[in-house]
């Protein structure tokens, strides 16, 4: 049950990627010769759509914002114990240090409530094909809780180890 | 330069917009930046044996807009560093020298086209006003002037086409989410110009009918007898009107469209029943006036039923997802999207969105074969005698 509801999220973000991603290159209308991703200045309404929330429960969300030019998804990931919010606060930074490298990872998240975002510009979908961001995105969804999953048992385990060893060295017994 | 140029059969870096000229001989392209390109065809639709012979450096923003007019000869190109062109071929430079074009805009210019005859042009523009221009001999020079002192549309102007048999009403789909058409009548130009269901029109700046859209307005089309209006928009409408009536005010009631499939950017008329619009969907569709309306009736490429071979992943990325798949052995466990879940890619001619359509054989009455770009550069043709 969890693996079908996990399914029709990433369909539904799916869907909502593949109706919002219809960029053009765009001129602002406020500003002469200057062309900037609407969504991140939000300075004209007239361009922007109205932006959609997907959630699958109350933590794990998709905001998408579109614009004509522009298309901004911020993902938030479950978190309900402090660990996870540790992991994914390092994970936040490891990603934002590397951002370039993803080209549409935005460095910082857009909204506060929400962990990773995303900006794909008009010049994005000059170089990859539509089908390969989307796929990219949805792939970064299952690969994240997944890789947080395995962090967080890592790291169970090696603190077990640590306070098996630190017990051992208590009692005085050879290890 | 030259010679890496002929190797591929695209245009790198990309394709914003093109034009070809009256005999499709020679064909202007705008390659996503501020330069416009001019290539000899050699007579041959293969870009690898096209033969580039100038570059028009005028602009200092990206090309918006391209129009080579085949009784002029003029090339019309508009750009969004709020500056419009009309070239001419000299006698005593070779290939394409500027004119000097005068049009007030503040902000961008995005779309631009000639009217049936080439005496007048007219430009949609990022501050929401139609500038027509036409040539003036007093000067020397192209002045345009805008439709009105009150701004015409409320965002950008994303579409413009003058009505093809007289000339003298100007059609404009702007962002804000309407379609105008608009008088633009200007007499020692359009005196002669007396055809069609606007013949008789001689006011400028009027605005004869206003349709109220849903969403953006992306391209606007009259028929070649200029009965028969439509618009595209993009919450995936099509509307269809009958103008006959229009220059009295008789406002129709738009024959509303719904289509599978994602917005349109570019459209035209084949003839009174025909009709094709091509965008983000990467093939051309068409539609055709059937006794209960308009209809749906097929895909130019059937390529977009089939599933591309080749399944598409987030490639691109790989270096970026060694995050994801940091050993061999965790390859095997890595993530990977379930068949029904991912996006597949379909077999299409164009790889990305359509972007420009022009006419390649036949002229605007009865156009033979149709040609689209895409943004990275390819250019297709489209064979319409079957239709």
């Amino acid at each position: 049950m969890a693996q079908q509801t996990l399914a029709n999220y990433l369909k539904t973000i799916r869907d909502t990627l593949d109706a919002t991603l219809n960029l053009r290159f765009f001129p602002s209308e406020l500003v002469e010769r200057q062309t900037h991703p609407e969504i991140e200045f939000q300075d004209n309404a007239k361009l922007l759509m109205k932006p959609l929330i997907i959630s699958k429960s109350d933590q794990e969300k998709c905001l998408v914002e579109a614009s004509i030019n522009s298309v901004r998804v911020s993902i938030a990931i479950k978190k309900n114990q402090d660990i996870e919010v540790l992991l994914t606060h390092m994970l936040e930074r490891f990603l934002a240090l590397r951002a370039d490298k993803f080209y549409i990872m935005r460095k910082k998240p857009a909204h506060e409530n929400y962990d990773f975002s995303f900006l794909i510009t008009d010049e994005h979908l000059m170089k990859f094909k539509k089908e390969e961001l989307i796929n990219f995105i949805l792939e970064f969804i299952q690969g994240i809780d997944k890789e947080i999953n395995d962090m967080k048992l890592a790291i169970i385990n090696q603190t077990r180890i640590a306070a098996a060893f630190f017990t051992n060295a208590l009692a005085n017994n050879p290890i | 330069m030259q010679s890496s140029q002929a190797q591929v059969n695209r245009i790198l870096p990309g394709i914003s917009s093109f034009a070809w000229n009256r005999d499709c001989s020679k064909i202007a392209i705008c390659p996503t930046n501020q330069e416009i390109w001019i290539f000899k065809t050699n007579s041959t639709a293969d870009i690898s044996k096209w033969e580039r012979i100038q570059v028009l450096r005028e602009h200092l923003n990206p090309v918006s807009s391209l129009d080579w007019h085949p009784l002029t000869n003029l090339l019309l190109s508009s750009s969004t560093d709020r500056g419009v062109i009309v070239w001419e071929e000299s006698k005593d430079v070779q290939g394409l020298k500027p004119q000097l074009a005068v049009v007030k805009e503040t902000k961008a210019n995005i779309d631009a086209a000639w009217n049936h005859k080439g005496t007048k042009f007219c430009v949609g523009a990022a501050s929401g006003n139609v500038f027509i221009g036409s040539f003036s001999e007093a000067n020397n020079f192209w002045v345009g002037r805008a439709t009105g002192k009150k701004v015409l549309h409320k965002s950008s102007v994303v579409s413009v086409r003058f009505d093809p048999q007289s000339g003298r009403v100007v059609a404009s789909g702007s962002t804000d989410g309407t379609c105008q058409i608009t008088t633009c009548f200007i007499s020692g130009i359009d005196d002669s110009n007396n055809q069609g269901p606007f013949g008789s029109i001689n006011t400028f700046g009027e605005t004869l009918i206003k349709f109220q859209a849903q969403g953006w307005v992306n391209t606007v089309s009259f028929s070649s007898d200029a009965n028969i209006f439509a618009y595209a928009t993009h919450d995936c409408e099509l509307n269809f009107i009958d103008v006959s009536k229009a220059a009295q005010k008789v406002k129709e009631k738009p024959e509303k469209v719904l289509y599978k499939g994602n917005p349109f950017l570019n459209c035209l008329f084949v003839n009174e029943t025909t009709f094709i619009a091509c965008g983000f969907d990467k093939v051309p569709f068409v539609f055709k006036k059937t006794a209960s309306g308009w209809q749906f009736s097929k895909y130019l490429d059937d390529g977009i039923n089939k599933v591309k071979e080749q399944q598409i992943t987030s490639g691109s990325f790989d270096n970026a997802q060694a995050f994801f798949k940091r050993s061999e052995t965790e390859r095997a466990s890595g993530v990977k999207l379930d068949d029904d879940v991912s996006i597949r890619e379909m077999a299409t001619k164009h790889q990305n969105y359509i972007n420009c359509l022009k006419i390649y054989a036949g002229n605007a009455a009865k156009p033979q074969v149709i040609s689209t770009s895409d943004i990275n550069g390819f250019i297709n043709y489209w064979d319409l005698q079957s239709l």
